[in-house]
Protein backbone atom coordinates (compact mmCIF):
# COMPACT_ATOMS: atom_id res chain seq x y z
CA UNK A 1 0.00 0.00 0.00
CA UNK A 2 1.63 3.43 -1.51
CA UNK A 3 0.59 6.68 0.31
CA UNK A 4 -1.69 7.25 -2.59
CA UNK A 5 -4.52 5.53 -0.35
CA UNK A 6 -3.80 8.44 1.90
CA UNK A 7 -5.09 12.52 1.52
CA UNK A 8 -2.27 14.55 0.86
CA UNK A 9 -1.71 15.98 4.50
CA UNK A 10 -4.59 14.51 6.53
CA UNK A 11 -4.97 12.48 9.14
CA UNK A 12 -6.34 9.52 6.22
CA UNK A 13 -4.94 5.93 6.53
CA UNK A 14 -0.97 6.29 6.75
CA UNK A 15 -3.02 6.61 10.42
CA UNK A 16 -2.92 2.56 10.62
CA UNK A 17 1.49 3.02 10.71
CA UNK A 18 0.71 4.62 13.89
CA UNK A 19 -2.31 2.85 15.96
CA UNK A 20 -1.21 2.28 19.34
CA UNK A 21 -0.94 -0.90 21.68
CA UNK A 22 -4.30 -0.71 23.40
CA UNK A 23 -6.39 0.45 20.40
CA UNK A 24 -9.54 -1.26 19.80
CA UNK A 25 -10.13 -0.19 16.05
CA UNK A 26 -13.15 -0.89 13.45
CA UNK A 27 -12.36 -0.41 9.72
CA UNK A 28 -14.97 0.25 7.17
CA UNK A 29 -14.02 -0.40 3.38
CA UNK A 30 -16.52 -0.30 0.25
CA UNK A 31 -13.90 -2.53 -1.51
CA UNK A 32 -12.67 -5.46 -0.02
CA UNK A 33 -9.42 -5.20 -2.06
CA UNK A 34 -8.52 -2.16 -0.15
CA UNK A 35 -10.39 -3.35 2.98
CA UNK A 36 -7.55 -6.34 2.73
CA UNK A 37 -4.38 -4.36 1.81
CA UNK A 38 -5.20 -2.17 5.44
CA UNK A 39 -5.57 -5.40 7.71
CA UNK A 40 -2.21 -6.67 5.81
CA UNK A 41 -0.62 -3.52 6.78
CA UNK A 42 -1.44 -3.44 10.36
CA UNK A 43 -0.08 -6.76 10.12
CA UNK A 44 2.73 -6.16 8.78
CA UNK A 45 3.58 -3.34 11.01
CA UNK A 46 3.43 -5.63 13.85
CA UNK A 47 5.19 -8.68 13.12
CA UNK A 48 8.63 -6.38 12.08
CA UNK A 49 7.66 -4.96 15.68
CA UNK A 50 8.33 -8.78 17.04
CA UNK A 51 4.25 -8.64 18.23
CA UNK A 52 2.24 -11.75 17.64
CA UNK A 53 -0.78 -11.04 15.05
CA UNK A 54 -3.42 -13.24 14.65
CA UNK A 55 -5.86 -13.07 11.61
CA UNK A 56 -9.19 -15.02 11.15
CA UNK A 57 -11.62 -16.37 8.86
CA UNK A 58 -14.91 -18.35 8.89
CA UNK A 59 -13.38 -20.17 5.91
CA UNK A 60 -11.50 -23.28 6.77
CA UNK A 61 -10.41 -23.40 3.25
CA UNK A 62 -9.46 -19.85 3.28
CA UNK A 63 -6.11 -20.07 5.40
CA UNK A 64 -4.20 -20.86 2.44
CA UNK A 65 -5.44 -18.33 0.30
CA UNK A 66 -4.98 -15.61 3.02
CA UNK A 67 -1.78 -16.32 3.63
CA UNK A 68 -0.58 -16.47 -0.19
CA UNK A 69 -2.10 -13.02 -0.47
CA UNK A 70 -0.24 -11.97 2.48
CA UNK A 71 3.16 -13.19 0.95
CA UNK A 72 2.16 -10.79 -2.24
CA UNK A 73 1.82 -8.25 0.22
CA UNK A 74 5.17 -8.40 0.94
CA UNK A 75 4.76 -10.50 4.28
CA UNK A 76 7.54 -13.26 5.03
CA UNK A 77 4.45 -15.34 6.01
CA UNK A 78 6.53 -18.91 6.25
CA UNK A 79 9.18 -16.80 8.33
CA UNK A 80 6.54 -15.20 10.66
CA UNK A 81 4.59 -18.56 11.10
CA UNK A 82 7.73 -20.25 11.73
CA UNK A 83 8.61 -17.71 14.18
CA UNK A 84 5.27 -18.22 16.12
CA UNK A 85 4.34 -14.95 15.94
CA UNK A 86 1.97 -14.88 12.61
CA UNK A 87 -1.25 -16.44 13.20
CA UNK A 88 -3.62 -17.09 10.29
CA UNK A 89 -6.86 -19.26 12.15
CA UNK A 90 -10.10 -20.69 11.31
CA UNK A 91 -12.79 -19.68 13.79
CA UNK A 92 -16.83 -20.74 14.60
CA UNK A 93 -19.52 -18.18 14.56
CA UNK A 94 -19.81 -17.51 18.78
CA UNK A 95 -23.02 -17.75 17.93
CA UNK A 96 -23.17 -21.46 17.10
CA UNK A 97 -21.63 -22.06 20.42
CA UNK A 98 -23.46 -24.70 22.50
CA UNK A 99 -22.81 -22.24 26.18
CA UNK A 100 -24.55 -18.86 24.47
CA UNK A 101 -23.06 -16.29 22.16
CA UNK A 102 -21.31 -14.63 25.78
CA UNK A 103 -19.83 -17.99 26.39
CA UNK A 104 -18.99 -18.33 22.61
CA UNK A 105 -17.25 -14.62 23.02
CA UNK A 106 -15.18 -15.19 25.78
CA UNK A 107 -14.37 -18.88 24.69
CA UNK A 108 -13.48 -17.09 21.40
CA UNK A 109 -11.28 -14.45 23.35
CA UNK A 110 -9.52 -17.04 25.33
CA UNK A 111 -8.40 -19.16 21.94
CA UNK A 112 -7.16 -15.75 20.52
CA UNK A 113 -5.17 -14.64 23.54
CA UNK A 114 -3.71 -17.75 24.53
CA UNK A 115 -1.61 -17.90 21.66
CA UNK A 116 0.80 -15.63 22.79
CA UNK A 117 1.69 -14.00 26.45
CA UNK A 118 3.30 -10.96 25.23
CA UNK A 119 1.90 -8.27 22.90
CA UNK A 120 -0.66 -9.34 20.72
CA UNK A 121 -2.51 -7.55 17.26
CA UNK A 122 -5.77 -9.03 15.82
CA UNK A 123 -7.59 -8.48 12.97
CA UNK A 124 -10.68 -10.54 13.13
CA UNK A 125 -14.69 -10.07 13.24
CA UNK A 126 -16.27 -13.10 15.54
CA UNK A 127 -19.82 -12.94 13.23
CA UNK A 128 -19.12 -14.57 10.40
CA UNK A 129 -21.25 -12.29 8.33
CA UNK A 130 -22.96 -8.50 9.09
CA UNK A 131 -25.89 -8.75 6.99
CA UNK A 132 -29.53 -9.01 8.45
CA UNK A 133 -31.17 -7.72 11.84
CA UNK A 134 -30.29 -10.45 13.67
CA UNK A 135 -26.33 -10.74 12.93
CA UNK A 136 -26.52 -6.51 13.20
CA UNK A 137 -27.80 -6.95 16.83
CA UNK A 138 -25.40 -9.93 17.68
CA UNK A 139 -22.55 -8.41 16.14
CA UNK A 140 -23.04 -5.08 18.24
CA UNK A 141 -23.64 -7.24 21.74
CA UNK A 142 -19.97 -8.85 20.23
CA UNK A 143 -18.42 -5.15 19.81
CA UNK A 144 -19.46 -3.84 23.55
CA UNK A 145 -18.76 -7.01 25.15
CA UNK A 146 -15.41 -6.80 23.35
CA UNK A 147 -15.13 -3.10 24.13
CA UNK A 148 -16.28 -3.51 28.07
CA UNK A 149 -13.41 -5.32 28.99
CA UNK A 150 -10.68 -4.62 26.45
CA UNK A 151 -8.20 -4.42 29.17
CA UNK A 152 -7.58 -8.00 28.57
CA UNK A 153 -6.21 -7.48 25.11
CA UNK A 154 -2.76 -7.01 25.74
CA UNK A 155 -2.20 -5.17 22.45
CA UNK A 156 -4.47 -4.36 19.31
CA UNK A 157 -7.84 -5.51 18.10
CA UNK A 158 -8.91 -4.51 14.55
CA UNK A 159 -12.54 -5.46 13.47
CA UNK A 160 -12.86 -5.70 9.53
CA UNK A 161 -16.66 -4.40 7.77
CA UNK A 162 -17.12 -4.75 4.70
CA UNK A 163 -19.76 -2.08 4.03
CA UNK A 164 -21.62 -1.01 0.55
CA UNK A 165 -21.82 2.04 1.10
CA UNK A 166 -20.39 4.12 4.04
CA UNK A 167 -22.01 7.67 3.83
CA UNK A 168 -25.44 5.57 4.15
CA UNK A 169 -23.99 2.97 6.95
CA UNK A 170 -22.89 5.52 9.07
CA UNK A 171 -26.46 6.71 9.66
CA UNK A 172 -27.85 4.19 11.23
CA UNK A 173 -27.69 2.56 14.71
CA UNK A 174 -25.46 -0.15 13.84
CA UNK A 175 -22.77 2.38 12.75
CA UNK A 176 -23.36 4.45 15.82
CA UNK A 177 -23.15 1.52 18.58
CA UNK A 178 -19.42 0.70 16.75
CA UNK A 179 -18.57 4.43 16.41
CA UNK A 180 -19.33 4.51 20.88
CA UNK A 181 -17.40 1.19 21.28
CA UNK A 182 -14.09 1.69 19.33
CA UNK A 183 -11.01 3.80 19.96
CA UNK A 184 -10.33 4.73 16.76
CA UNK A 185 -12.74 4.01 13.29
CA UNK A 186 -10.85 3.85 9.67
CA UNK A 187 -13.49 4.56 7.01
CA UNK A 188 -12.06 3.10 3.09
CA UNK A 189 -14.09 4.77 0.78
CA UNK A 190 -14.20 3.00 -3.07
CA UNK A 191 -11.92 5.30 -4.48
CA UNK A 192 -9.17 4.01 -2.20
CA UNK A 193 -9.22 7.39 -0.40
CA UNK A 194 -9.74 6.83 3.91
CA UNK A 195 -10.41 8.90 6.93
CA UNK A 196 -9.57 7.93 10.05
CA UNK A 197 -11.11 9.28 13.55
CA UNK A 198 -9.77 8.78 16.68
CA UNK A 199 -12.75 8.18 19.71
CA UNK A 200 -12.98 8.98 22.82
CA UNK A 201 -11.51 6.54 25.58
CA UNK B 1 -34.25 45.61 13.52
CA UNK B 2 -30.96 45.97 15.63
CA UNK B 3 -27.93 44.95 13.01
CA UNK B 4 -24.53 43.37 14.77
CA UNK B 5 -22.47 43.79 11.71
CA UNK B 6 -18.45 42.43 11.47
CA UNK B 7 -16.39 45.53 9.64
CA UNK B 8 -13.10 43.96 8.49
CA UNK B 9 -10.19 47.05 8.18
CA UNK B 10 -6.94 46.69 6.62
CA UNK B 11 -5.28 49.46 8.56
CA UNK B 12 -4.87 48.17 12.22
CA UNK B 13 -4.98 51.99 13.34
CA UNK B 14 -8.64 52.09 12.86
CA UNK B 15 -8.42 55.07 10.61
CA UNK B 16 -10.99 54.65 7.49
CA UNK B 17 -12.73 57.52 5.65
CA UNK B 18 -16.09 55.31 5.15
CA UNK B 19 -16.08 54.92 8.51
CA UNK B 20 -16.19 58.46 9.04
CA UNK B 21 -18.77 59.14 6.28
CA UNK B 22 -21.16 56.18 7.83
CA UNK B 23 -20.73 58.45 11.66
CA UNK B 24 -21.49 61.54 9.14
CA UNK B 25 -24.54 59.75 7.35
CA UNK B 26 -25.83 58.67 10.90
CA UNK B 27 -25.13 61.95 12.95
CA UNK B 28 -27.32 63.93 10.36
CA UNK B 29 -30.22 61.11 10.78
CA UNK B 30 -30.37 61.59 14.24
CA UNK B 31 -28.51 58.83 15.38
CA UNK B 32 -26.03 59.54 18.15
CA UNK B 33 -22.67 57.37 17.98
CA UNK B 34 -20.18 55.75 20.26
CA UNK B 35 -16.86 55.87 18.42
CA UNK B 36 -14.19 53.34 20.04
CA UNK B 37 -11.77 52.81 17.35
CA UNK B 38 -9.05 54.89 17.28
CA UNK B 39 -6.53 55.92 20.34
CA UNK B 40 -6.53 59.62 20.74
CA UNK B 41 -10.14 60.92 20.94
CA UNK B 42 -8.40 64.62 20.48
CA UNK B 43 -6.68 63.70 17.25
CA UNK B 44 -9.48 61.64 16.35
CA UNK B 45 -12.01 64.60 16.58
CA UNK B 46 -9.08 66.19 14.44
CA UNK B 47 -9.20 63.85 11.92
CA UNK B 48 -12.91 63.64 11.61
CA UNK B 49 -13.11 67.15 10.84
CA UNK B 50 -10.69 67.19 7.98
CA UNK B 51 -12.76 64.12 7.05
CA UNK B 52 -16.57 63.68 6.26
CA UNK B 53 -17.29 64.51 10.00
CA UNK B 54 -17.92 68.02 9.10
CA UNK B 55 -20.09 68.68 12.39
CA UNK B 56 -18.39 66.51 14.51
CA UNK B 57 -17.58 69.22 17.19
CA UNK B 58 -20.62 70.39 17.04
CA UNK B 59 -21.67 66.77 17.49
CA UNK B 60 -19.80 66.33 20.47
CA UNK B 61 -21.08 69.19 22.39
CA UNK B 62 -24.70 68.00 21.89
CA UNK B 63 -24.10 64.50 23.08
CA UNK B 64 -24.56 63.26 19.35
CA UNK B 65 -20.95 62.04 19.06
CA UNK B 66 -18.58 60.57 21.76
CA UNK B 67 -15.10 59.74 21.51
CA UNK B 68 -13.70 56.99 23.05
CA UNK B 69 -10.08 56.31 23.86
CA UNK B 70 -9.50 52.71 22.04
CA UNK B 71 -6.82 51.54 24.70
CA UNK B 72 -8.35 52.95 27.91
CA UNK B 73 -12.03 51.60 26.93
CA UNK B 74 -10.53 48.01 26.41
CA UNK B 75 -7.72 48.53 28.44
CA UNK B 76 -7.93 48.54 32.34
CA UNK B 77 -5.22 51.10 34.14
CA UNK B 78 -2.91 48.32 35.05
CA UNK B 79 -2.87 47.62 31.34
CA UNK B 80 -4.27 44.30 31.49
CA UNK B 81 -7.56 43.34 29.26
CA UNK B 82 -11.08 44.53 30.63
CA UNK B 83 -13.26 41.61 31.05
CA UNK B 84 -16.60 43.82 30.38
CA UNK B 85 -15.76 47.35 28.91
CA UNK B 86 -19.23 47.75 27.49
CA UNK B 87 -20.59 47.90 30.94
CA UNK B 88 -18.45 51.03 30.95
CA UNK B 89 -20.61 53.14 28.62
CA UNK B 90 -23.96 51.16 29.65
CA UNK B 91 -25.02 54.63 32.00
CA UNK B 92 -23.83 56.72 28.49
CA UNK B 93 -26.05 54.13 25.96
CA UNK B 94 -29.15 54.78 28.23
CA UNK B 95 -29.18 58.59 28.49
CA UNK B 96 -28.22 58.52 24.43
CA UNK B 97 -31.34 56.39 23.83
CA UNK B 98 -33.38 58.47 25.34
CA UNK B 99 -32.55 61.61 23.73
CA UNK B 100 -31.63 60.37 19.88
CA UNK B 101 -33.49 58.12 17.50
CA UNK B 102 -31.04 55.84 18.07
CA UNK B 103 -27.42 54.48 18.75
CA UNK B 104 -24.63 53.50 16.83
CA UNK B 105 -21.83 51.97 18.50
CA UNK B 106 -18.37 51.64 16.62
CA UNK B 107 -15.88 49.18 18.55
CA UNK B 108 -12.72 47.70 17.40
CA UNK B 109 -11.89 45.15 20.02
CA UNK B 110 -7.84 45.50 20.75
CA UNK B 111 -5.97 42.42 21.02
CA UNK B 112 -2.68 41.49 21.77
CA UNK B 113 -0.42 40.20 19.62
CA UNK B 114 -0.45 37.22 20.64
CA UNK B 115 -3.74 36.70 22.36
CA UNK B 116 -4.61 33.57 24.63
CA UNK B 117 -7.71 32.20 24.67
CA UNK B 118 -8.96 34.37 27.50
CA UNK B 119 -8.75 37.12 25.75
CA UNK B 120 -11.24 36.18 23.14
CA UNK B 121 -13.57 34.58 25.80
CA UNK B 122 -13.40 38.35 26.95
CA UNK B 123 -14.16 39.46 23.40
CA UNK B 124 -17.20 37.17 23.50
CA UNK B 125 -18.91 38.17 26.52
CA UNK B 126 -18.78 41.97 25.34
CA UNK B 127 -20.11 40.37 21.73
CA UNK B 128 -23.16 38.89 23.58
CA UNK B 129 -23.56 41.98 26.36
CA UNK B 130 -23.60 44.20 23.29
CA UNK B 131 -26.59 42.16 21.86
CA UNK B 132 -27.71 42.37 25.10
CA UNK B 133 -27.87 45.75 25.77
CA UNK B 134 -28.91 47.16 22.32
CA UNK B 135 -32.59 47.86 20.95
CA UNK B 136 -34.04 47.30 18.14
CA UNK B 137 -33.43 50.96 16.36
CA UNK B 138 -29.61 50.36 16.94
CA UNK B 139 -26.95 49.28 15.13
CA UNK B 140 -23.07 47.69 16.28
CA UNK B 141 -20.19 48.02 14.19
CA UNK B 142 -17.30 45.93 15.54
CA UNK B 143 -14.03 46.57 13.55
CA UNK B 144 -11.15 43.54 12.92
CA UNK B 145 -8.44 44.31 11.05
CA UNK B 146 -6.88 42.20 8.81
CA UNK B 147 -3.91 40.89 10.88
CA UNK B 148 -5.64 40.36 14.21
CA UNK B 149 -8.20 38.09 12.02
CA UNK B 150 -5.07 36.05 10.69
CA UNK B 151 -4.24 35.35 14.13
CA UNK B 152 -7.80 34.44 15.11
CA UNK B 153 -8.39 30.69 16.11
CA UNK B 154 -10.65 28.68 14.87
CA UNK B 155 -13.46 28.84 17.75
CA UNK B 156 -13.32 32.72 17.71
CA UNK B 157 -13.72 33.02 14.03
CA UNK B 158 -16.92 30.99 14.48
CA UNK B 159 -17.91 33.13 16.90
CA UNK B 160 -17.48 35.87 14.87
CA UNK B 161 -19.38 34.82 11.88
CA UNK B 162 -22.14 33.33 14.31
CA UNK B 163 -22.27 36.33 16.32
CA UNK B 164 -22.73 39.36 13.53
CA UNK B 165 -25.59 39.51 11.25
CA UNK B 166 -23.79 41.01 8.51
CA UNK B 167 -20.32 41.39 6.98
CA UNK B 168 -19.52 45.18 5.93
CA UNK B 169 -17.25 46.91 3.25
CA UNK B 170 -16.15 49.36 1.19
CA UNK B 171 -19.57 52.03 0.90
CA UNK B 172 -20.96 51.08 4.78
CA UNK B 173 -24.35 51.28 3.22
CA UNK B 174 -23.69 47.79 1.75
CA UNK B 175 -24.32 44.59 4.10
CA UNK B 176 -23.77 41.35 3.48
CA UNK B 177 -25.66 38.65 5.82
CA UNK B 178 -22.79 36.08 7.38
CA UNK B 179 -25.12 34.67 9.78
CA UNK B 180 -25.55 30.79 9.11
CA UNK B 181 -22.45 30.61 7.34
CA UNK B 182 -20.07 29.28 9.70
CA UNK B 183 -21.21 25.66 9.33
CA UNK B 184 -21.43 25.46 5.59
CA UNK B 185 -17.53 26.85 6.06
CA UNK B 186 -16.55 24.02 8.24
CA UNK B 187 -17.82 21.59 5.90
CA UNK B 188 -16.00 23.56 2.91
CA UNK B 189 -12.64 22.85 4.73
CA UNK B 190 -13.03 19.69 6.10
CA UNK B 191 -14.38 18.19 2.63
CA UNK B 192 -10.71 20.22 1.13
CA UNK B 193 -8.20 18.91 4.21
CA UNK B 194 -9.58 15.13 3.92
CA UNK B 195 -11.46 15.05 0.72
CA UNK B 196 -14.84 14.87 -0.90
CA UNK B 197 -17.33 13.02 1.67
CA UNK B 198 -15.21 13.24 4.87
CA UNK B 199 -17.10 16.17 6.14
CA UNK B 200 -20.16 14.29 6.21
CA UNK B 201 -18.12 11.52 8.10
CA UNK B 202 -16.43 13.75 10.72
CA UNK B 203 -19.94 15.62 11.37
CA UNK B 204 -21.97 12.57 11.77
CA UNK B 205 -19.57 11.31 13.92
CA UNK B 206 -19.50 14.35 16.17
CA UNK B 207 -23.36 13.59 16.44
CA UNK B 208 -23.75 9.90 16.82
CA UNK B 209 -20.76 9.89 19.45
CA UNK B 210 -20.57 13.96 21.11
CA UNK B 211 -24.06 15.16 20.32
CA UNK B 212 -23.03 17.52 18.97
CA UNK B 213 -25.37 18.69 15.81
CA UNK B 214 -25.26 21.59 13.93
CA UNK B 215 -26.66 24.26 16.55
CA UNK B 216 -23.90 22.84 19.25
CA UNK B 217 -21.39 23.64 16.78
CA UNK B 218 -22.06 26.73 16.12
CA UNK B 219 -23.28 28.02 19.70
CA UNK B 220 -20.10 26.15 21.40
CA UNK B 221 -17.03 26.97 18.92
CA UNK B 222 -14.56 26.55 21.43
CA UNK B 223 -16.01 22.53 22.55
CA UNK B 224 -16.32 21.99 18.95
CA UNK B 225 -12.57 23.06 17.89
CA UNK B 226 -11.14 20.98 21.34
CA UNK B 227 -13.46 18.11 20.21
CA UNK B 228 -11.97 18.33 16.65
CA UNK B 229 -8.59 18.56 18.06
CA UNK B 230 -9.12 15.17 19.90
CA UNK B 231 -10.45 13.34 17.23
CA UNK B 232 -7.66 14.02 14.47
CA UNK B 233 -4.77 13.86 17.35
CA UNK B 234 -2.45 12.97 14.74
CA UNK B 235 -2.89 16.02 12.19
CA UNK B 236 -5.78 18.54 14.59
CA UNK B 237 -3.17 21.79 14.17
CA UNK B 238 -3.55 21.68 10.13
CA UNK B 239 -6.53 20.24 10.01
CA UNK B 240 -8.19 23.31 12.36
CA UNK B 241 -6.03 25.70 10.21
CA UNK B 242 -7.51 24.43 6.72
CA UNK B 243 -10.84 25.30 8.36
CA UNK B 244 -9.97 28.67 9.91
CA UNK B 245 -8.20 29.55 6.06
CA UNK B 246 -11.40 28.30 4.61
CA UNK B 247 -13.81 31.26 6.84
CA UNK B 248 -10.67 33.97 6.60
CA UNK B 249 -10.54 33.56 2.75
CA UNK B 250 -14.56 33.99 2.99
CA UNK B 251 -14.31 36.82 4.52
CA UNK B 252 -11.83 38.33 2.67
CA UNK B 253 -13.00 37.49 -0.35
CA UNK B 254 -16.22 38.89 0.45
CA UNK B 255 -14.78 42.00 0.98
CA UNK B 256 -12.68 42.32 -2.16
CA UNK B 257 -16.18 41.50 -3.98
CA UNK B 258 -18.06 44.35 -1.96
CA UNK B 259 -15.43 46.71 -2.64
CA UNK B 260 -15.63 46.43 -6.25
CA UNK B 261 -19.01 46.95 -6.08
CA UNK B 262 -20.67 43.03 -5.41
CA UNK B 263 -23.76 41.67 -4.49
CA UNK B 264 -23.98 42.94 -1.05
CA UNK B 265 -27.59 43.82 0.22
CA UNK B 266 -28.82 47.38 0.14
CA UNK B 267 -29.81 48.20 3.71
Amino acid sequence: LNNNYGHRNSQGLDFIDTIENGTHSAIFYEEPEYGHMMEYRYLKIGLLKGETCIYTTHEKDDVRSIENEMSDFGIDVDRFKKDHLLHVLHITDPRQDPEGLLQGIKNLEEELLSKSMSSVRIVSRFIRQVQNDEEKVANMFVERTVHAAFEKYNGSFMCPYPVDDIKSAIEGEWMQNHLRNHHAAIFVFKNGKGLALDLPK
Amino acid sequence: LCKHSLLLLEDKTGVDSQIYQKISFSLSEGFAVIYIVEADPVQTLERMIQGDVKKAKESIESGALTLVDRNSFYLSAEGRFNQKPIESITDLYKSLSAKFKGVLPIGMPLLPSHPDMSDYQNLMVNENLADITLQESDEIICCYDNESISNMPLSYLLYLLHAHQYLIQGELTRYEPINGQAFNLIKRGLDKFFGEESAHMVLRTLKLVYHMDEKFIISNPEIFEDTLGKMFKRSSKEMLSAISDEIKAELKGRRRKMSAGGTGLEQ
